[in-house]
C-alpha cells in the first residue's frame, strides 16, 4: 500500500466523523452586543490600502526610471569624452563661453 | 411562520438591526460546524464565528439577492477561517510532535492489513488533524472543503473566489503536500 492510499483512508475516517455544530448558550446575545459596540467601518479604508499600493508601484517605477536615466547619462557623458583627458574637458567646460582671443584684433579702435 | 430571510433583511436594511439575532440564530449551528474544522480550541471557534457575523452584519447592504443567502454567509465563513488559518501560520505555537501510542498502534494494524475498512478510529482522526495542523492555508482550505466536505470544484471556486484551474492545482499541490508531512510524521515505516 503506497502513502497515497494511506492518506485517502486517513481522510475517510475523518469524513466519517463530522464536526459538531452545538451552539454555546446565549452565544447570539454576545454576537448583538458586539455588533452595537463594534466601531462602524471606516469608508475610506478600502482607499488607503489601495493608495498605498499605488503609491508602492509609483516608488518602484520612479526608482527604475531613475536607475535606467542614471545609467544612460554615465553611458553619454563616457562616450562624449572618450579619448579626451580630464584636465583638457574641465577646461572646455570653463572657457567655453569665452570668445576666441586669437581673433581679436589688439590695434582695432575700441568702441 | 419564520419569517424568510429577505424579509428579515429588509427590516434590518430599514432600520431594525435587532432583527439580525433572528438570522444568527438561524445560521449559527452552520457556522460553528464550519469554524470548526479549521479552528485549534473551543475558544477560537466562538471568536471565528463572532467575526463571521460582525462581518456579516455590516456588509449586509451588499447582498444583492440575486444569489441564496446562506451561500453569501457562507462565503464570507470561509473567507474569514482562511484569514484565520493564515494567523495560526504565523504564530505557529508548537513543533511536530512524536507519533502517540495508539497512532503508532493504528498505523501498525493498518499496515498488516492494509484493506480493513474498520478505519473509522481516534487514532486516525488524529493523525489528520496533525497532519491538517501543519499544511499551508490555502492547502488546508482546499482538502477540507473538497475531501472533508466533498463538495465540488466549482462549489470551491465560488466559495473562495479563486478560478476553477487555481483550485484545482491547488488541490494537486495540497495532497502532495499532507503526504510529506505524513512523511515527516514517520508514517512510512509503517507502509
Amino acid at each position: 500500500m503506497n502513502l497515497e492510499d494511506l492518506r485517502q483512508k486517513l481522510v475517510r475516517s475523518a469524513r466519517r466523523h463530522p464536526v459538531s455544530d452545538a451552539v454555546p448558550y446565549a452565544f447570539e446575545q454576545r454576537v448583538m452586543h458586539a455588533i452595537r459596540n463594534a466601531p462602524a467601518p471606516d469608508p475610506f479604508l478600502p482607499w488607503v490600502a489601495g493608495l498605498w499600493r499605488a503609491a508602492l508601484c509609483a516608488l518602484a517605477i520612479a526608482l527604475l526610471s531613475g536607475g535606467f536615466h542614471w545609467r544612460e547619462l554615465v553611458n553619454a557623458s563616457a562616450a562624449a569624452g572618450e579619448g579626451v583627458p580630464d584636465a583638457e574637458l574641465l577646461e572646455v567646460a570653463v572657457l567655453g563661453d569665452l570668445p576666441d582671443f586669437d581673433s581679436i584684433d589688439p590695434e582695432a579702435p575700441t568702441p | 411562520m419564520d419569517a424568510s430571510d429577505t424579509e428579515i433583511i429588509t427590516a434590518i436594511r430599514g432600520g431594525d438591526s435587532g432583527r439580525f439575532e433572528e438570522l444568527v440564530r438561524r445560521y449559527q449551528p452552520r457556522l460553528f460546524a464550519t469554524a470548526r474544522r479549521y479552528a485549534r480550541r473551543e475558544s477560537e471557534v466562538e471568536d471565528i464565528v463572532q467575526a463571521i457575523l460582525v462581518r456579516v452584519f455590516q456588509n449586509l447592504d451588499s447582498w444583492r439577492g440575486d444569489a441564496p443567502f446562506e451561500h453569501w454567509i457562507m462565503r464570507i465563513a470561509v473567507r474569514v477561517c482562511y484569514d484565520a488559518l493564515r494567523v495560526h501560520q504565523r504564530n505557529r505555537e508548537q513543533p511536530m510532535a512524536e507519533l502517540s501510542e495508539e497512532e503508532s498502534s493504528w498505523l501498525e494494524n493498518h499496515a498488516a492489513s492494509p484493506e480493513d475498512r474498520t478505519d473509522d478510529t481516534a487514532a486516525a482522526r488524529s493523525l489528520v488533524a496533525r497532519a491538517f495542523e501543519e499544511l499551508a492555508p490555502a492547502s488546508r482550505l482546499i482538502l477540507t472543503l473538497l475531501e472533508l466536505e466533498d463538495r465540488s470544484v466549482r462549489e470551491i471556486s465560488d466559495l473562495t473566489g479563486w478560478s476553477i484551474p487555481l483550485v484545482k492545482v491547488r488541490a494537486f499541490r495540497a495532497r502532495a503536500e499532507m503526504r510529506r508531512i505524513l512523511t515527516r510524521m514517520g508514517v512510512e515505516k509503517y507502509l
